[in-house]
């Protein structure tokens, strides 16, 4: 994915810098769907919100099986600063869960605006953006925002994520 | 109802077993998937109808015998409410004191169980007040629902709500 620095920039984080940066490309046509592909998408925003359920619960197993098992976790934040790519499910999840011991609050991964591209029989990209919401002691208060870029594949007939770029307005 | 000074326990809905994930997806006839736009849209409906303050619509969401129950961070509880009726008058009954105007921002639908005729699904609630103080958010939690299909329309059977704070 060609990704330029926006490190330039007078002030992040840069509106639109997802596709500036070369980080996201939304189709700019939507294609016509047959029925099987459409129900597809059902099962493949389950997978999108699975994995947020399966944060935000700490459901290690849950959470396991949202990946396949070579997948790869990166992120950048603002187009400026690289998360580094986590490979293999085992990596993913196990860095993943070393938040929990240091997030004292309720999370929720509040996950909107599914839109598919690329999509066959067998493979899908997603992009999606999340709004992260934080309760603890009687306040409400939103993290961040971010969004998701990601390739998921269809596995005996289970959609998983093989790749997952996260793209964060703000630091986290 | 009064601010709850508990301290929130992450992923307390899972310490608690109300909630539970199934480790994986499960598959489903195509049927059945196709069933699961009109789920979601019964839990939208939900919030629509509660927001907008229409009776008829909020009473529709729900079967003749339905109950209503939430829990804030496990550590009190709203209800049981038995009943059609008596979940509405439990409703309704926050709209003259509530000079706001909430949404209920509905979203994450995941379903867990289902069969032909039952379903049993889970979602995401983020709670927005809007009024002239300006927008606040009020609270995050998660709804556990069982839902039946009587006369082929999806009804909400049995509702658990899971406050991450008081509201």
């Amino acid at each position: 994915m060609p990704q330029k620095t926006l490190a330039h920039m007078p002030s992040l984080p840069s509106p639109a810098w997802g596709s500036t940066g070369g980080f996201l490309q939304i189709d700019k046509s939507m294609k016509d769907l047959d029925s099987d592909l459409a129900l597809d998408r059902i099962m493949i925003s389950d997978r999108i919100y699975r994995y947020a359920w399966a944060f935000d619960e700490r459901q290690i197993d849950a959470l396991n099986n949202c990946f396949t098992e070579d997948a790869v976790w990166e992120g950048n934040t603002q187009g400026v600063t690289p998360v580094p790519p986590f490979r293999g499910r085992a990596t993913i999840t196990e860095w993943l869960s070393g938040f929990w011991a240091n997030q004292s609050d309720q999370r929720r991964h509040v996950m909107v605006n599914i839109v598919i591209d690329n999509q066959s029989a067998e493979k899908a990209d997603a992009s999606v953006l999340l709004m992260l919401t934080a309760a603890e002691q009687s306040k409400l208060e939103i993290v961040l925002t971010s969004f998701y870029k990601l390739r998921l594949e269809k596995e005996s007939g289970v959609w998983r994520i093989a790749h997952l770029f996260e793209g964060f307005d703000v630091d986290f | 109802m009064n601010e709850d000074q508990v301290s929130v326990r992450p992923s307390w809905g899972h310490i608690d077993q109300v909630i539970n994930l199934n480790d994986d997806q499960s598959l489903v006839s195509k049927e059945m998937l196709a069933e699961r736009v009109l789920i979601a849209e019964r839990m939208y409906r939900y919030g629509w109808a509660f927001d907008e303050r229409q009776i008829d619509a909020l009473n529709e969401c729900f079967t003749e015998s339905a109950t209503w129950q939430a829990s804030i961070m496990g550590t009190s509880s709203i209800g049981p409410f038995n009943g059609r009726n008596e979940i509405m008058n439990f409703m309704k009954g926050f709209w003259p004191i509530q000079s706001d105007q909430r949404r209920h921002n509905i979203t994450n639908v995941i379903v867990e169980s289902q069969s032909e005729k039952t379903v049993s699904v889970m979602a995401y609630l983020v709670l927005i007040s809007a009024s002239e103080q300006g927008l606040k958010p009020v609270t995050t939690g998660f709804y556990k629902v069982e839902m039946i299909k009587l006369d082929g329309t999806w009804k909400i059977q049995n509702l658990l709500v899971g406050f991450d704070l008081a509201y």
